[in-house]
């Protein structure tokens, strides 16, 4: 058995994540695995569908990621392996509802000589409740193990927000260099002089009401370049008709084009962000990414049953403030004239968009605070 | 089960946190730990939980923490009497029983009754190990408006709501419009919220 770190700066981590529907929370912790590693630390990607894994690691460079250990994870019970391997770890992060089973939890309890750190790392939230959960302790009520709440937000106080440390700086660069964008542009598209489109990024659900869209976006004169990864986006194409292959597809009676795109690595997909004048994200991380790339953006928040992500995009919606198009949850394009209008103030949209970034970037970065929680929860 | 205390309370119900109340005592790794407050929260996709403002009875010491809504608690059943508030000894409430014994309960035990406090008002103690350690309100509560705005002509919905303040403790709460001051209305002592005006 490895002993447990005991180095007092470079902690040994273990994030836990389940793959639930899509790739979303996989890979916001693969991209807090990549954090933590450049921060000097050792990580275990602890993940229940190896498949997943391998698809991030294909698309991660290679120097970067074989610093991260990726683990099988037998979410029903650990195995001797398994239990070898929680024998080195400093902390465990379970994140984003994954949930230990009892067998875990007691195999956390009996790691000798003490139980690791415990931290519950949990989804983006709204408004006060992120600061006045994120840190607080959780004492099991029989084991001894207390876990710690690590709760990202967008108020002071909350986990903040994941950020690579030189983003801003990067995407600053990138916009005062247009060349550089056009040769970038043209590694990912073979359209003659994407620089001269106007470039939209769809990244929405397969259920993403876009009649109205299209029906307005194909009276528009001005030529576009739509950029659609695969999967979802392209089965809401489908619903309407537009059924793409791996080429890039001309728009019949518009001039506008279709160009898919491949699963790219969530660096390159905030390239492509920062390079695209309009972007419809979904979910939690490209919405993030979205706001780094200070564009304008439409969002649709992750759906739930229950139908609480009408309240979460109301706060969101309510804390951004200015002139946003986007009414319930969806991107409503349902007033005939909302595409054009949305060009017209694209510039005052725009600029709410770069103040809201300088606004949010005052936050933490996620991984310092997870860091931080760590930290807290070893004392 | 836990079997640890020769003290003669009677265990033990499992509760989740989302069901604790104030008064009632957990037990976390063996020690009894009395609820003072407890805050249900639900943000978006994030599990639900409780904030909880905890006393560990063995210490003293007192805790702010948060539970997953669905984490399970064992639960102690304590003693408990009905009792009427009679004063003030400051720093302590004192409460009366029918055979004229008197309690003397802390103040951060009486957090979630000092809105409603009045004298006689009927109560029922939580004792562990003959102290008194909560005071149980009734699920509500009436009182009458000491003082609220007018309201604006035209709104009659309910919907609309403004403060007021209530007797005998000054405590503000949120009512609607159509509320007026001397009228009488039924409180929530659970969730602090207006229930009904009262005729």
């Amino acid at each position: 058995m490895t002993p447990p770190a005991s180095s007092q700066t470079t902690k040994t981590i273990a994030l836990f994540c389940a793959r639930i529907d899509h790739w979303g929370d996989l890979g916001v912790t693969w991209r807090l695995a990549l954090a933590l590693t450049a921060r000097g630390h050792q990580v275990l990607w602890w993940v229940d569908d190896p498949a997943a894994a391998d698809h991030f690691l294909a698309h991660t460079p290679r120097h970067l990621a074989k610093q991260i250990a990726i683990r099988h994870w037998h979410r029903n019970a650990p195995t001797n392996a398994d239990r070898d391997q929680l024998a080195a770890v400093d902390a465990v992060v379970e994140a984003f509802g994954c949930g230990f089973c009892n067998a875990w939890l007691t195999a956390l309890a009996e790691r000798h000589p003490t139980p690791p750190a415990w931290v519950v790392l949990e989804h983006l939230a709204f408004g006060d409740w992120a600061a006045a959960v994120h840190g607080r302790a959780s004492p099991h009520p029989r084991l001894p193990l207390t876990a710690y709440w690590c709760v990202p937000g967008f108020v002071p106080g909350s986990a903040g927000l994941p950020r690579e440390p030189e983003e801003i700086a990067e995407l600053d660069e990138w916009a005062n260099h247009p060349h550089a964008v056009a040769t970038w542009l043209a590694t990912l598209t073979p359209v003659t002089a994407p620089e001269r489109y106007r470039r939209v990024t769809l990244f929405c659900y397969p259920d993403a009401p876009l009649a109205p869209l299209l029906t307005q976006l194909a009276c528009d004169p001005t030529p576009t370049l739509l950029f659609v990864p695969p999967g979802e986006p392209r089965q809401a194409l489908a619903r309407h008709g537009v059924v793409l292959g791996d080429r890039p597809n001309p728009w019949p009676g518009t001039p506008h084009l279709w160009q898919p795109i491949p699963f790219l690595a969530p660096s390159t997909y905030d390239r492509l962000l920062w390079s695209s004048h309009l972007n419809w994200v979904r979910g939690e991380d490209s919405f993030v990414r979205a706001q780094w790339a200070a564009r304008p953006f439409l969002w649709s928040p992750y759906r739930r049953s229950d139908d609480d992500h009408q309240e979460f995009a109301a706060a969101f919606r309510a804390q951004f403030g200015g002139n946003w198009p986007l009414a319930d949850c969806e991107p409503n394009f349902t007033k005939p004239d909302t595409w054009l209008d949305l060009w017209t103030t694209h510039a005052h949209w725009q600029n709410h968009c770069s103040a809201w970034r300088t606004q949010v970037a005052h936050l933490p970065v996620l991984a310092d605070a997870l860091l931080g929680v760590i930290a807290q929860a070893m004392r | 089960m836990f079997v640890g205390w020769p003290y003669g309370v009677s265990t033990s119900m499992m509760k989740q946190a989302q069901e604790l109340r104030n008064g009632n005592v957990v037990l976390i790794k063996d020690e009894p730990f009395v609820v003072l407050k407890g805050e249900y929260n639900k943000s978006g996709r994030n599990a639900a939980v409780m904030k909880l403002k905890l006393k560990n009875l063995f210490n003293g010491n007192i805790s702010e923490t948060v539970f997953k809504a669905d984490e399970k608690f064992e639960t102690v059943i304590l003693e408990r009497k009905a009792c009427t508030y009679s004063y003030f000894a400051d720093p302590m409430y004192v409460f009366m029983d029918e055979e004229f014994n008197q309690y003397e309960v802390e103040k951060e035990n009486m957090e979630n009754v000092l809105p409603f406090l009045e004298d006689g008002m009927s109560a029922e103690l939580v004792f562990y190990q003959g102290k008194p350690i909560g005071v149980e309100l009734p699920p509500s509560v009436i009182r009458e408006v000491e003082y609220t705005e007018p309201a604006v002509r035209g709104d009659t919905s309910g919907k609309v709501m403004k403060p007021a303040r209530i007797k005998p403790t000054g405590f503000e709460i949120q009512v609607p419009a159509f509320v007026e001051i001397g009228d009488k209305i039924e409180i929530d002592t659970a969730t602090l919220e207006y229930k009904r005006r009262v005729q």
